[in-house]
């Protein structure tokens, strides 16, 4: 065949001409037919397989080849063939030869003598028994690049190819790049497709092995928003037999597939270290010393565990390169700075450990990602989270972190972004109504009613005038939900929960509709003087605060309020 | 207590005498018989003393009813206002906005 790197004989290379090729007719039949077959087929090496057969039959050669760029290796490898030999899977060198020529010059050449050609390579054809006499190659074209090569060899009939021939070879190159293109489209589509399948399924995968949440009251909580679909995020816990809750987070260096295996193992290790009960200070000990066997390569892993005692309401932590854990106990909130550096670096690390009574006190862990949240000109920082927290402090602890995470999405989150929250409000929160009816203005006494049996159940004092307020304002956020959020349609679900907590009551008002902009709803300026919009302002005016945001579980919208009735009792009025 | 609206005549004025809860659910008839009302009259009262309860879709039809006299050149007032109407009313700075009467007398004085 025509590779060779050792030229003999030099010969003139005929450039293709215009004149119009005989028996146009068969040949636009011709074209018209591999057309069709590209198209039915995405199948690149069933369509080639025909195609060649069809052009080689059509131009009376003996045998011809399909040659496809390998981009990796800088070589032409037949991908279908025609003829007497089998030369399927023959790779040539890009830089040599006759196919190799045609490719990186992108042009069509037409050799009437193998034998004289300087480029020909004898070697193919010795070790198929294939005599070259006569060759024509032409480039694959799209738009930008050449991917491959159409070869074919020797007429049957022994002439020669001719100039005729030549053209009518690159004018049915033309339709075979295409399809040749397509197939490879649809192909590396194919490959997304299936590579974001499996990442999907890693995703199901590293998600499965997030704790199941438990039911309320609950003291531990976590969420975990990877950045990318796998993450190298975790946070787990677990009962010990002691009544104890043992607790892990953590987050493994770099993102992506390596940082998610990584972090299946660890979160497996430090489950089967924490199991044994042992101090905080000796569980990170251990899974740093397995770890730092385990691990290569420059990954580390920032991890912080501990365990929860219910009964004690005591909390006992080891931190290795987390941020600062922050301990809110409703006056001020210190941050607890990490005492070690990340898991798997240096072995023999000694960990420093925490341990805090927690009574009515609340402990945020979090991963790097949360306070790196990108604000339009830096970051969240400690002082920023800190700041969030003291917003949502008055909020139970489950809306509290489901408004955690609505403020960090408004953020931009580079990084997977972890948050455990240990808090233990048993007997601090009592619930005072809880009634699901449907979106219906005849429902509006009903809950009011409601309002007013929770507001004389409280067990702070609420001055009457507060009293009609409240109603006025519950009835009005309702009102909303009907008309704003369901569209006055009845069937449309509504949730009104209200607690008492600390001396503040707290309405929780739940519905079921499409997403209500936040930022359309605001208080409007009294002094203008017009029917309708006053609702917000009420809730705005008889309320310490409110916000608007989402349900943990995605679907709906929830206004929380809150009213603090101490703090009414001592003006003893409502303004 | 259950809701009803009544309309009576005096030598100065019409009123509409409203009784019961007024919310959402009931606050389409209230705008209904005030706009009604002052149709055939040049000098409205609502009588709101048997309100026991008003929302802001309630107020927004008293509202309504004020900018309608108010663009016909025709007056318009509350008058007997009840303690959770009253309450209801100032929350939303409105008390400033209507004219609002003690009693009929008062009323019957101003309008003089």
């Amino acid at each position: 065949m025509n590779d060779n790197a050792t030229p003999k004989t030099a010969m003139a290379e005929v450039e293709p001409t215009t004149k119009a090729p005989p028996d146009a007719q068969a040949q636009l039949a011709l074209l018209s037919d591999l057309t069709r077959g590209f198209a039915s087929s995405l199948d690149i090496d069933d369509t080639l397989k025909v195609a060649i057969g069809r052009i080689c039959d059509h131009l009376g050669a003996a045998a011809g080849s399909v040659f496809l760029l390998d981009a990796d290796t800088d070589q032409l490898v037949c991908r279908a063939c025609f003829g007497p030999v089998d030369v399927l899977g023959l790779r040539l060198d890009l830089k040599a030869g006759l196919v190799g020529q045609t490719a990186t010059e992108s042009r069509s050449i037409i050799v009437q003598d193998a034998a004289s050609d300087p480029r020909f390579s004898e070697v193919v054809d010795a070790n198929t028994g294939f005599q070259t006499r006569s060759v024509m190659c032409a480039p694959l074209k799209t738009a930008d690049h050449v991917i491959g090569v159409l070869e074919v060899l020797n007429k049957v009939d022994n002439s020669q190819f001719d100039t005729d021939d030549l053209t009518l070879l690159d004018t049915l190159a033309a339709p075979t790049a295409l399809s040749i293109h397509n197939a490879m489209m649809a192909g590396d589509l194919v490959q997304q497709q299936r590579i974001r399948k499996e990442l999907k399924l890693a995703r199901r995968v590293q998600r499965s092995l997030l704790p199941e949440r438990e039911p309320p009251p609950f003291p531990i909580l976590g969420v975990n928003l990877p950045a990318r679909e796998v993450s190298g995020d975790f946070y787990d816990h677990f009962k010990l037999p002691d009544g104890r809750i043992g607790f892990t987070i953590g987050d493994v260096s770099g993102k992506g597939v390596d940082a998610a295996f990584l972090m299946v193992r660890v979160t497996t290790l430090l489950r089967w270290a924490g199991k044994e009960g042992q101090p905080p200070r000796r569980w990170l000990k251990r899974v740093n010393e397995e770890m730092c066997e385990m691990i290569s390569g420059g990954m580390f892993v920032c991890a912080a565990a501990g365990y929860y005692d219910p009964a004690r309401r005591l909390l006992t932590f080891a931190n290795a390169g987390l941020p600062p854990v922050l301990v809110d106990d409703g006056q001020s909130i210190e941050a607890l700075i990490a005492g070690a550096p990340p898991l798997g670096i240096v072995s023999g690390l000694q960990f420093e450990e925490h341990q805090l009574q927690m009574d009515s006190k609340a402990a945020y862990f979090t991963t790097d990602g949360v306070v790196e949240a990108r604000y339009d000109n830096g970051q969240l920082g400690v002082d920023g989270l800190k700041a969030m927290i003291r917003d949502l402090a008055d909020q139970l602890p489950r809306p509290r972190l489901g408004q955690m995470v609505w403020n960090l999405r408004e953020h931009t989150l580079n990084d997977d972004t972890t948050i455990l929250l240990i808090d233990d409000p048993i007997g601090d929160v009592q619930t005072l109504a809880s009634i699901g009816f449907h979106a219906s203005c005849e429902n509006l006494k009903l809950a009011r009613e409601v309002v007013a049996d929770a507001v004389a159940q409280a067990t702070t004092d609420c001055p009457h005038c507060v009293e009609d307020h409240l109603l006025l304002v519950v009835n009005e956020a309702i009102a909303n939900v009907i008309r704003h959020a369901y569209r006055n349609d009845p069937d449309g679900r509504i949730e009104l929960t209200i607690y008492e907590r600390r001396g503040k009551l707290i309405f929780y008002l739940r519905d079921y509709a499409p997403r209500v902009d936040v930022s359309r709803i605001k208080p409007r300026d009294l002094s203008d003087c017009r029917p309708g919009g006053l609702g917000v302002n009420f809730i705005d005016s008889v309320m310490d605060s409110w916000v608007f945001t989402v349900p943990e579980d995605g679907a709906g919208n929830l206004l929380i309020m809150t009213k603090d009735l101490r703090r009414s009792a001592q003006t003893g009025n409502d303004e | 207590m259950s809701n009803r609206i009544d309309f009576s005549e005096h030598d100065q004025f019409s009123v509409v005498v409203v009784e019961g809860e007024v919310d959402l659910s009931w606050s389409a008839e209230l705008r209904n018989a005030v706009l009604e009302a002052l149709k055939g009259s040049n000098n409205l009262l609502v009588d709101l003393s048997a309100v026991s309860y008003i929302d802001s879709s309630g107020i927004a039809a008293l509202v309504e009813g004020l900018q309608t006299a108010k663009a016909q050149g025709k007056t318009f007032g509350l008058v007997s206002v009840s303690a959770p109407a009253r309450a209801v009313l100032e929350l939303a700075r409105l008390d400033q906005v209507f004219a609002i009467h003690q009693d009929l007398a008062a009323a019957g004085n101003a309008a003089q």
